[in-house]
């Protein structure tokens, strides 16, 4: 296991790197969408 | 070489004693037989045990430490703005990307978490749930009028669960038909080496209708089983065009069990003076930083609001580990926790840092949640179900492994019966 304490400069370099990839990946009608039914099963 | 090579079913949050019990009385004969011919094991979801992160370590065969996801919402970066998780947020290829790197096909249908469809080599993959259009679902795009023509539904209208549950049943089973119809179909078009699919409708199922079957209160107790025997129909179709030596494995991604109580855990920390927030608060963006030293994110998952990871965080990397076990401390005396793992001790791998500080991990019948939209610290909806990170179940056809699965082990299962290697990952071959 990690065992390490949160490096709190900066998020994970390749999580980062995604940052970007992650926000497109859903539109802002689709993210709309997406809370809705995250909502309904109660996740959100 | 006969088609496919692989065959993965899961029946999403199917429990391993809900199998085994209609099996004992009778019911679900492709399933019973199917146990008959490899052991039902019961098996062991990742933290949290939800299915995007459940998914995800089922479909790569590593831990959330290493693929990435924790949730299906995440904190972005720098903000307190919620995103949502997606195929981008895996970090680990999945059994059908290292397929397609062999040469071999693929089809994937419905399998959470892989939105928006990437291409799948010369093969097939349909997203599953949070898919919000087909149009950005279907790789390859063209395969969208073959399932327009079997009237696919990537998912129910969860909304109709809480306003008309008869409608809501109706639903589930048309759009069960539907997606039946284009498995099959698919198994009988052009060969595959690999054939990964999950039914998800038993998730909704549950989230709806499981107090009720638990008490045999009807008519919802009966249409529950009569869903499981359309399931079980449908495994059998499927299963009866899988040639002999066809490595088949089933799975179910968690439990399940009745909801007494969903538990607003943020109000759980605002009570204990851990959180404070901007009323009405929508989501964990209405935190006030100066004034929070730990929030939840669902299904809890606990953050410490860290100097330099959270925007405004007040809590200095040097207090870390003793704020850290004070929070643990308090949580492990709530009334609905059961355990509470460190990050260190739920994942490991390049994304740990990455993790919740804490996870909580709660008794059966109190659903945890991040939400913060009612001030209430619990309360009951029209849900009357829950995830469990126990009592998920993996079959492997003729295997009769020892011990307890993890869901991790169905990839690696999975590689090994496409002759991939599964020596790189978490998960064990179960034989």
């Amino acid at each position: 296991m990690s065992g390490e304490r949160p490096n709190p400069d900066e998020p994970p370099a390749d999580k980062a790197d995604d940052a970007d990839e992650q926000d497109e990946a859903y539109s802002e009608d689709e993210e709309a969408a997406v809370a809705a039914r995250l909502e309904d099963l109660g996740y959100i | 070489m006969a088609s496919p090579r692989v065959c993965v079913i899961g029946l999403d949050g199917t429990p391993a004693s809900y199998l085994r019990r209609r099996i004992a009385d009778g019911h679900l004969p492709h399933l019973a037989e199917l146990s008959r011919q490899g052991t039902l094991m019961s098996a062991r979801a990742p933290l949290p045990p939800i299915s995007s992160v459940s998914w995800a370590s089922a479909s790569t065969g590593v831990n959330p430490g290493r693929h990435g996801v924790f949730g299906f919402v995440e904190r972005k970066p720098g903000s307190w703005d919620l995103t949502f998780t997606n195929v981008f947020t895996i970090s680990e290829p999945q059994v059908w990307a290292k397929a397609a790197d062999a040469g071999m096909r693929s089809v994937v249908v419905n399998i959470p978490g892989t939105y928006p469809a990437q291409p799948n080599g010369s093969g097939v993959l349909v997203s599953g749930f949070v898919s919000p259009t087909l149009e950005r679902s279907v790789q390859p795009p063209s395969m969208i009028p073959f399932l327009q023509e079997r009237d696919y539904l990537i998912d129910v209208d969860l909304g109709l669960g809480h306003k008309d549950l008869e409608a809501f049943c109706e639903q589930l089973v048309a759009h069960h038909a539907a997606r039946t119809r284009v498995l099959v179909d698919l198994l009988d078009g052009d060969p595959c080496d690999l054939f990964y699919v999950a039914f998800t409708g038993t998730d909704r199922l549950h989230h709806f209708l499981w107090e009720q079957m638990e008490q045999g209160e009807e008519p919802w107790a009966s249409r529950f089983h009569g869903y499981y025997d359309a399931v079980d129909a449908s495994v059998g179709e499927i299963v009866s065009r899988l040639p002999d030596d066809c490595r088949l494995i089933l799975l179910s991604d968690h439990g399940f069990c009745r909801l007494d109580q969903e538990v607003f855990v943020n109000r759980w920390l605002e009570r204990d003076g851990w959180i404070a927030l901007e009323e009405p608060a929508k989501s964990i963006a209405s935190v006030i930083p100066s004034r929070t030293r730990a929030y939840c994110m669902d299904p809890g998952r606990l953050y410490l609001n860290l100097a330099g990871r959270e925007p405004g965080g007040i809590v200095s990397p040097a207090e870390y580990e003793s704020v850290r076990d004070e929070l643990r401390r308090w949580a492990e005396a709530l009334p609905f926790v059961q355990r509470v793992a460190t990050r260190e001790e739920a994942f490991s791998g390049p994304h740990a840092d990455h993790a919740p500080d804490l996870v909580l991990v709660s008794k059966n019948g109190w659903d945890l949640k991040g939400a913060v939209r009612t001030t209430d610290l619990q309360g009951k909806g029209r849900l009357t179900g829950m995830h469990t990170q126990d009592d998920a179940f993996v079959l492997v056809r003729g295997a009769h492994p020892d011990g307890e699965a993890d869901v991790q082990d169905v990839a690696a299962t999975a590689l090994d019966g496409l002759g991939l290697d599964a020596t790189g990952v978490d998960g064990r071959v179960l034989r």
